[in-house]
């Protein structure tokens, strides 16, 4: 046990370059499936977080964010082949970052891609460090970066990724003084408006649901501590996201752990966290390894003795 | 000795990024991710009909959510209330009425601008209150009308 918690600590897995190419074009995709087609905010009456640094209602005029947009693919990809990332990945996290203050700053903050800005910005200060800051013997590389750099801006986006967990576990127990679990079941009254606010979205359009759907509340409402029994493991996960920085093994336990958790909250609360579900898959999951593992045990299992 | 306990914190990099996150809140792209940090005994959700009641597809008609709007109009009618030292719960009927008719004025504009197919008539926007009683559903919902343009 005392060995085990010794070994408890921090770990910079050494990726595979081909893995980190998988990772950075997979971000890549995500952050320009993540950045709107339009901005259609022409003000921030109520400036949040950069936008109170700075006014970005310039993005709200079509011919500043069209063309600025039109440039994100391209920066984006070259950060994916690894081309200058201080400079294409810092393009695609400052827009996205933008874009995302801007739409905070209207009386209403929505949660769908804050995570995704710190995982881009925090890789950026990886690459930034190495840039001021190379390690010993390593050259100096803005055009292309050295493969241990890119395994440091991995290790960044994990770090931060465990970081939001373990703060979201935290906040559930600051905010309800400690009675989250205690509180669970009316957890039934949220799905309740989860499901409603599905449905008024999307009233009669092509696929939209049929009923205000109270199935699901009822049973909860019914089965307290069924409920308590399946929502307080996702407590625990997001307060042990920190485990995901020992290693591979427990990245990917601990990623498909919290992925099983939003698929959960997206079933029963008709709530998906789409960027957070992704960057578990790329980060943590890391399913391109995955793969790799399996192939090499079915090799190895179908080889002769 | 504060130096050495943090030098012997096995996460030490983990455990600023979770500090600075607790301790900045919501300040875009920092965040507490406070979504259904607790649960009160009372919920309630916003939506948008046209004149006759019938519901309006807030994703269609406004390219934007109902969650969304609860949030906008919680946050007009705060910014009415708070300067003479009240709160949401003990806004007046007109307080709320202003505060919603301001939402529906914007939800046009901005639902114009993302291209969403804005109704040119009367919109009305309304709160429903949901509690937990001893019903067969198991739900109570109260409707109340916020405001009409």
């Amino acid at each position: 046990m005392k060995r085990w918690l010794q070994s408890l600590r921090e770990t910079t897995v050494g990726h595979a370059p081909w893995e980190m190419y998988v990772m950075r074009a997979l971000l890549a995709w995500l952050m320009w499936r993540m950045l709107p087609a339009v901005v259609p905010f022409t003000a921030q009456p109520y400036p949040n977080g950069l936008a109170r640094l700075a006014d970005l209602t310039w993005l709200g005029d079509p011919a500043v964010f069209a063309p600025l947009r039109a440039l994100a693919p391209i920066a984006l990809g070259l950060y994916a082949i690894g081309v200058a990332p201080l400079l294409t990945l810092g393009y695609g996290a400052a827009l996205l970052t933008a874009v995302g203050a801007l739409e905070n700053s209207q009386g209403s903050i929505g949660h769908h891609l804050q995570l995704l800005c710190l995982v881009a910005l925090a890789q950026w200060l990886a690459y930034a460090t190495a840039a001021v800051r190379p390690a010993p013997g390593a050259p100096r590389g803005f055009a292309w970066a050295p493969t241990d750099t890119h395994r440091r801006a991995v290790q960044a986006a994990k770090l931060m990724i465990a970081a939001a967990y373990v703060t979201s576990g935290w906040t559930k127990l600051i905010a309800s003084k400690g009675r989250w679990i205690a509180q669970l079941p009316d957890i039934s009254l949220q799905l309740v408006k989860t499901h409603a606010n599905v449905y008024y979205d999307q009233y009669g359009m092509p696929g939209a649901p049929v009923t205000l759907g109270t199935d699901w509340p009822r049973l909860i409402a019914e089965h307290p501590w069924l409920t308590r029994l399946a929502f307080t493991p996702g407590l625990l996960l997001e307060l042990g996201a920190v485990l995901a920085l020992t290693g591979r093994r427990a990245a990917c336990a601990v990623g498909l752990g919290l992925l099983a958790m939003h698929l959960l909250a997206r079933t029963v609360m008709e709530l998906g966290f789409f960027a957070h579900e992704w960057l578990l898959v790329i980060f943590f999951i890391n399913v391109p390894w995955l793969v790799c593992v399996g192939l090499k045990r079915c090799r190895s299992d179908a080889a002769p003795p | 000795m504060l130096g050495a306990l943090w030098k012997r914190l096995p996460f030490v990099r983990l455990t600023a990024a979770v500090v600075l996150l607790l301790a900045a809140g919501e300040q875009f792209p920092l965040t507490r991710l406070p979504m259904y940090s607790t649960f009160d005994p009372v919920a309630d959700y916003y939506y948008l009909a046209d004149a006759a009641g019938r519901p309006l597809a807030c994703e269609k008609y406004f390219g934007t959510s109902t969650a969304n709007v609860k949030k906008l109009y919680r946050t007009r009618l705060r910014e009415l209330v708070v300067p003479r030292g009240a709160s949401e719960a003990t806004a007046t009927p007109v307080e709320r009425r202003h505060a919603g008719e301001a939402l529906l004025d914007e939800l046009r504009a901005t639902g114009a601008r993302r291209g969403a197919a804005v109704p040119t008539g009367t919109v009305r926007l309304l709160r429903v209150e949901v509690r937990r009683v001893a019903t067969v559903e198991g739900f109570a919902r109260i409707e109340e009308l916020l405001a009409e343009k």
